[in-house]
């Protein structure tokens, strides 16, 4: 468990999937209970490519990403588990990817003190007097792909490269219509989670992937490809290195499923992805669906208390 | 002709006494509407008496109580309760709690819920819990509000989605016309033979209360599918970790009990999960009919898998139907006469309540009732509130009470004890009519068959390892109070 949260952590793994499960159900019962009295502090404006926070004071916030040198991973897996074709060898299999520390923040662009410029806007919440204060800065995230940058900078999506000792697991997947690769119906990863409606842990999937491709590439390798829809998505990547994930596919008749089980020790690379040098700075707006995002989570989160009302007796101070 | 009446009563020992119209409407109100009446409807009664007899008054009121929110947001919840789910707050209550504009504005509901109570708004049959593709989702119009059930479909074709205003008469009767959610509305509005889409079965909440993974390969689905339509008791149980914290994952495989992650991954490896003897009695029914969720792990795929809707029946048949998709569930247990009956016996439990018993006479009666109306909600409840058992205040004895707690305790040992059973000594109650081995004291070796009960729970035979997670102990002592008390039928006589 211990290896898996270092790996969870790794990875921000919503991309392809998404979509998160357990926190929807749980946002499906929550009902806000105080009055909100207090007037925003700030406005939010959106141009075409960018968002910014106007406050009354003349104040002005911008949101960037900002992207560190990428470096290569090289995640091992087998298949365990193909439960149409028993019969076929389980293969071992490897994933080569490359990753990349990406840091997304309201940053100051207009400040009567001009130290602040450029520096990170931080927002420091406490409510009431008696609960802990909350201070929200930046999101910090280590991704693989996503199609945030589709538009902008396809450069910044990263392929996964698929290299097997045996390719007779993957003939039985339906090949695409133009018979340019092999088709992925649907893929999920698991996690032990705790299941907000039971109040359970269980272990669940608790992302999806439809329709990603494999197409060949020279020397006997492939290259995934994810759905043009997710490609304009918010954003999509994935991760895996996540411990098992599950290929679901269907052939004639029958529903058949792959159960993959892959070698989620990373070692170090976290450490090494964080101690990359930063490459750029992007002037990004807000995704359109922004309560699917991970990436953005604590911008947003600011948002929350710099363009809302907020209940009476939460203090909410800029810095 | 005093003295007669009164061992008539000793006899039957059950109670039945008529109530006061008052009385009888706030029944109806309170199973209805989950409230009591208003004080002025009491006095409008009494004066409606004047014109109209005591059955018609009752009916205008049935009617009306049917037409209410309050009846579908009721109704909503217990078919919630049959799945294991959260109820919705009720409008009213979150109106009564607070004054505050935001958390009225914030109320939120499910897609299942909302499909759930416009089933019951339109008068739908019943079936269409399986088969209505027409998903309301409350989108928020703000941007750092969380719309949860929004992106759950959002594999599907943008052309089923259309984006409307909030139609608050989903919600609302005039008593809350106030209510200004900061929610939209998307409309999901599937096709009828959209296969990939089948009714509460695909929304957001049914995927986050029965979820899946690549070892479980949707038999918890399958199995809360058996529980809720065709009540087939049935607990989807995969191995589970000794170190896993779930209680409720109580393993019911024979020697798996102590299973570690790794010894399961084996067992899925080495034994292709399922093909097992013992396991297959319950695999063969889950397997098929789960694998219409295959390609749907967490949220509706694309395309549809392909399934077999495989159970064996209350008759001891084994059901095979080819399901094309998760959009053929619907029709293939439509036909199925334990559908009916089960659908019957939920609505009688929550109209009759909990203890009341249903006689396999009464049952017949109701399936021909709940057909005849096209199995329509209202329309059935209606029938089943218009029967004059409804209003009758029973009291049972304590004797009664033992024997309805055992009765429906031992109908589960049916569920292995069948005709389907490969076992010589699980054939031994099979096919026996278990209402008809209680209710009828000189029924063929009743004596040697409770006694066999008997010995078999006292002796930790029966229920066996593997089927202890479908019984609590409360369950297992309630056959050997009733044993106890010397077996008395449903009118409390012993033998």
């Amino acid at each position: 468990m211990t290896r898996f949260l270092k790996v969870k952590n790794l990875f921000l793994f919503v991309p392809m999937f998404s979509f998160c499960l357990p926190m929807i159900v749980q946002a499906q019962y929550q009902n806000p209970v105080s009055p909100q009295v207090k007037a925003p502090l700030a406005k939010l404006l959106e141009s075409a490519s960018m968002s910014k926070l106007v406050f009354e004071d003349g104040r002005e916030a911008h949101l960037v990403a900002q992207i560190k040198q990428p470096i290569p991973i090289k995640v091992q897996f087998q298949i365990i588990e193909n439960s149409c074709f028993p019969e076929l060898p389980l293969p071992q299999c490897q994933w080569t990817i490359e990753a990349f520390n990406l840091k997304t923040a309201w940053i100051w662009t207009k400040h009567s003190d001009s130290s602040k410029i450029n520096k990170t806007l931080k927002v420091k919440n406490t409510q009431n007097s008696t609960t802990q204060e909350k201070i929200l800065e930046d999101s910090n995230v280590n991704i693989t792909m996503s199609s945030f940058f589709s538009a902008t900078r396809p450069d910044l999506i990263k392929h996964y490269i698929l290299k097997c000792n045996n390719y007779e697991w993957l003939e039985k997947l339906s090949k695409t219509e133009d018979m340019s690769g092999f088709y992925i119906p649907s893929w999920s990863a698991e996690q032990m989670q705790t299941n907000i409606l039971t109040k359970k842990n269980e272990n669940m999937s608790f992302g999806q992937l439809d329709s990603s491709i494999l197409k060949p590439l020279m020397d006997n390798q492939f290259k995934l490809f994810i759905h043009q829809k997710l490609e304009n998505d918010l954003f999509a990547g994935i991760i895996p290195v996540i411990d098992t994930q599950t290929m679901y596919y269907n052939h004639k008749d029958k529903a058949c499923s792959l159960q993959i089980k892959t070698n989620g020790n990373l070692g170090n690379v976290t450490e090494q992805l964080e101690a990359q040098k930063y490459i750029e700075t992007l002037y990004v707006r807000l995704p359109p669906k922004i309560n699917q995002n991970l990436i953005f989570i604590n911008p947003i989160e600011n948002l929350k208390y710099l363009v809302k009302k907020v209940p009476e007796g939460t203090l909410i101070e800029v810095e | 002709m005093k003295k007669i009446f009164l061992i008539l009563l000793l006899t039957t020992s059950t109670f039945a006494q008529e109530i006061s119209l008052s009385q009888k409407i706030k029944k109806l109100s309170v199973t209805l509407k989950g409230t009591p009446p208003l004080a002025k409807e009491y006095q409008e009664a009494q004066e409606m008496l004047l014109n109209k007899s005591e059955s018609e008054i009752l009916s205008l009121k049935a009617d009306e109580y049917l037409a209410s929110i309050s009846f579908q947001e009721k109704f909503q919840n217990h078919v919630a309760d049959l799945f294991r789910l959260q109820q919705t707050n009720f409008l009213k209550k979150n109106y009564a709690n607070t004054n505050d504009s935001f958390s009225q504005e914030t109320t939120f509901y499910p897609a299942f819920h909302l499909l759930v109570r416009n089933i019951l708004k339109e008068n739908k049959p019943w079936i269409s819990l399986l088969t209505d593709k027409n998903y309301i989702l409350m989108n928020s119009n703000q941007k750092t509000n969380f719309s949860p059930d929004t992106t759950f479909y959002k594999y599907l074709d943008e052309s089923l989605f259309k984006y409307d205003s909030l139609d608050s008469s989903y919600f609302l009767d005039t008593n809350y016309d106030a209510y200004n959610p900061t929610y939209s509305i998307i409309r999901v509005e599937g096709k009828k033979d959209d296969l990939r889409l089948a009714g509460v079965l695909t929304t957001p909440s049914f995927f986050s209360r029965y979820v899946t993974t690549g070892v479980n390969k949707n038999r918890r689905r399958a199995a809360a599918i058996f529980n809720v339509f065709l009540c087939k008791d049935m607990v989807a149980s995969i191995p589970v970790p000794k170190e896993g914290t779930d209680p409720y994952k109580k393993l019911g495989l024979i020697g798996f009990d102590q299973a570690t992650e790794e010894q399961i991954t084996n067992h899925v490896k080495s034994d292709l999960h399922g093909s097992d003897p013992q396991c297959y009695k319950c695999h063969r029914q889950l397997d098929p009919t789960g694998a219409v969720f295959n390609l749907s792990p967490t949220i509706p795929s694309s395309i549809s898998s392909p399934g077999v809707l495989s159970y064996v029946n209350s008759e001891g048949v084994f059901v095979q139907k080819p399901l094309r998709g998760l959009g053929d569930l619907g029709p293939a247990i439509s036909t199925e006469a334990d559908y009916i009956s089960c659908q019957v016996r939920h609505f009688w439990k929550w109209t009759f309540g909990e203890n009341k018993l249903l006689t396999p006479d009464m049952e017949k009666i109701l399936v021909n009732d709940f057909n005849q109306v096209q199995q329509r909600p209202k329309d059935f409840i209606k029938k089943l509130v218009s029967q004059p058992e409804f209003y009758n205040k029973v009291t049972y004895t304590e004797d009664q009470l033992s024997t309805i707690a055992a009765f429906k305790v031992i109908k589960k040992c049916q569920s292995c004890h069948n005709e389907n059973a490969d076992d010589i000594e699980l054939e031994n109650i099979a096919g026996i009519n278990i209402y008809e081995l209680i209710s009828n004291l000189k029924f063929e070796n009743r004596a040697k068959l409770i006694k066999r009960f008997y010995s078999q729970i006292t002796k930790n035979k029966m229920p066996p390892q593997e089927a202890a997670k479908d019984f609590s102990e409360s369950e297992i002592q309630s056959i050997l109070k009733w044993i106890n008390k010397g077996a008395p039928n449903f009118k409390g006589q012993k033998e």
